[in-house]
């Protein structure tokens, strides 16, 4: 039996229904933008519309919609380019240096070294503010506590503790591999 | 011990930061390292995506229909049919009202021409409205009737989509007009049966008591039905053949039964899926084309339906989850 337009239609509409809100919830978790979400979610459809051969057996469908839906992520990724300055992150690195344990490999050995990075900048991020501002004068442009503490007209003690409760907080964060000094 | 590539990935998705760390999460989770485990934790996330909503779904909807032109082809086929079909200009002016009326979602419809009254009966319901001239129209599932709150003029018409039943109130003077998409129903005094659901091929009348006239395929041909006698008009390949019907089984609906009379899976499913209040959930190709007869009573509920639908067909089974009903297909051992 020859099936009519008016039956793709309505087949590729149910189709649609039933699966465009995960594609379309899974590309917001990562793109975290309501028109990227709709755009990559729209023109994976797209796609599927002009090849109904693909979407016509439903059991092979989820795993190959995971996959289309994270390819078409990494693609606007990739698109989008965004290389930053290496130096930045080099800043950061010897704070992976300090919170080393005596027993690990060297830094730049570990394969996980990049994401390590990442973790102590989301983890930062989350941190309030003016903690994240003490930790970074500290840390990342070499202050002595005692200057960071005129600059902000803080007691030093502030400084002291705000630093004490980053490392501690980062300490958390990087548990999965490393035992490390608390203080140099 | 904790996987770094989890950690990132879950704070990410957990939390918000500024626009430096979604680039440099971007950059990361594109740049080829690790790429088992982060496909692995994906894999993860996906699962746990909510797959069921999303906000604004229905503006997504309406966006793909215009991209695929489906949007295009509905509009156009329903007001090229009706087009066709009156060729009145003041009566075309009704007619887009009754297009809007069946492509525009209820909530979202712009005020109707004050002069017609819409009765629309939702999905598993029925329904009997008295019209201003004491007609008694008996609405099934999923149809819409629209009508004037008074008959003026030489005739008395109304436009349905989906499946009505009318006692028509006897008038000589003015005829009774049931309009349809595709073919209308002119009636004196006589209960008939028209059922002309959009998503359907095939369009049926059926006459109950009296004599009705029914014109079809552009009004080109008309054919004039005596009691029990039933015309069926194929929209698709636009030809028309009149049967002896069974009277008992066209007027089942009104009485709550399900009769389905050598249909197919797919057509058995799109039927229940007017009468119980449940999505169904299922992939039409995965279906044979066997047909069936099927009777249910009236207060059989779905999951005893479905039960005896799938030893019936022996190669299905369902589940039902809250209002969905999912049917996948058996492997049979002969078929392995």
């Amino acid at each position: 039996m020859s099936k009519t337009t008016s039956d793709k239609d309505s087949l590729f509409e149910r189709f649609y229904a039933d699966n465009f809100p995960k594609v379309k919830n899974f590309a917001l978790l990562l793109t975290k933008s309501e028109a990227d979400a709709e755009d990559i979610a729209q023109s994976i459809f797209m796609k599927l519309w002009i090849r109904p051969d693909l979407w016509e057996n439903a059991e092979s469908m989820a795993g190959y919609l995971y996959v289309v839906t994270r390819n078409e992520i990494f693609a606007l990724f990739r698109h989008q380019k965004i290389e930053r300055g290496y130096e930045e992150k080099m800043e950061r690195s010897h704070i992976v240096d300090e919170l080393w344990a005596e027993n690990a490999s060297t830094p730049l050995d570990d394969i996980y070294y990049k994401e390590k990075l990442m973790l102590i900048e989301m983890a930062l991020r989350r941190m309030p503010a003016s903690r994240r501002e003490v930790f970074e004068m500290s840390r990342f442009e070499g202050l002595p506590n005692k200057e960071i503490a005129a600059r902000l007209d803080i007691p030093l003690r502030t400084v002291e503790d705000h630093i004490y409760k980053t490392l501690l907080e980062l300490r958390k964060v990087l548990m999965f591999v490393i035992f490390f000094r608390l203080f140099p | 011990m904790k996987n770094p590539v989890r950690d990132i990935i879950e704070g990410y998705v957990e939390n918000e930061y500024p626009a430096d760390v979604d680039r440099e999460f971007r950059s990361w989770l594109t740049d080829g390292s690790h790429d088992a485990e982060k496909d692995r934790e994906l894999s993860r996330l996906w699962e746990s995506a909510v797959s069921d909503t999303v906000p604004d779904l229905e503006q997504s909807m309406e966006r793909m229909r215009r991209f695929t032109g489906i949007a295009d082809r509905r509009t156009l086929s329903r007001l090229r049919l009706r087009l066709r079909l009156y060729n009145s200009a003041a009566v075309v002016a009704l007619l887009v009202a009754v297009a809007a009326a069946v492509l525009i979602p209820r909530s979202q419809q712009p005020a109707m021409q004050p002069d017609l009254l819409q009765a629309y009966i939702p999905k598993a319901e029925k329904s009997t409205i008295t019209l201003p001239d004491g007609t008694v129209a008996m609405l099934n599932a999923n149809s819409t009737l629209l009508y004037p709150p008074a008959f003026a003029g030489a005739e008395r018409c109304v436009y349905l989509t989906g499946e009505a039943s009318f006692k028509v109130s006897r008038d000589a003077e003015r005829p009774f007009i049931v309009k349809t998409s595709d073919f209308q129903v002119t009636a004196l005094g006589t209960e008939f049966n028209v059922t002309a659901y959009p998503e359907e091929d095939e369009i049926t009348a059926t006459l109950i008591s009296g004599k009705v006239r029914v014109d079809y395929d552009n009004l080109s041909h008309s054919e004039i039905l005596t009691p029990s006698r039933q015309l069926v008009y194929n929209r698709r390949t636009r030809s028309a053949a009149t049967a002896r019907a069974d009277i008992s089984d066209v007027t089942a609906w009104q009485r709550g039964e399900t009769v389905m009379r050598g249909l197919t899976p797919d057509e058995i499913f799109t039927c229940l899926a007017r009468k119980y209040p449940y999505t169904f959930v299922y992939s039409p190709h995965s279906l044979k084309s066997d047909r069936y007869t099927l009777t249910f009573a009236a207060d059989a509920s779905l999951p005893e339906v479905m039960g005896i639908i799938s030893k019936v067909m022996g190669d299905i089974r369902f589940r039902i989850e809250a209002d969905r009903c999912y049917i996948d297909p058996v492997e049979t051992a002969a078929r392995r």
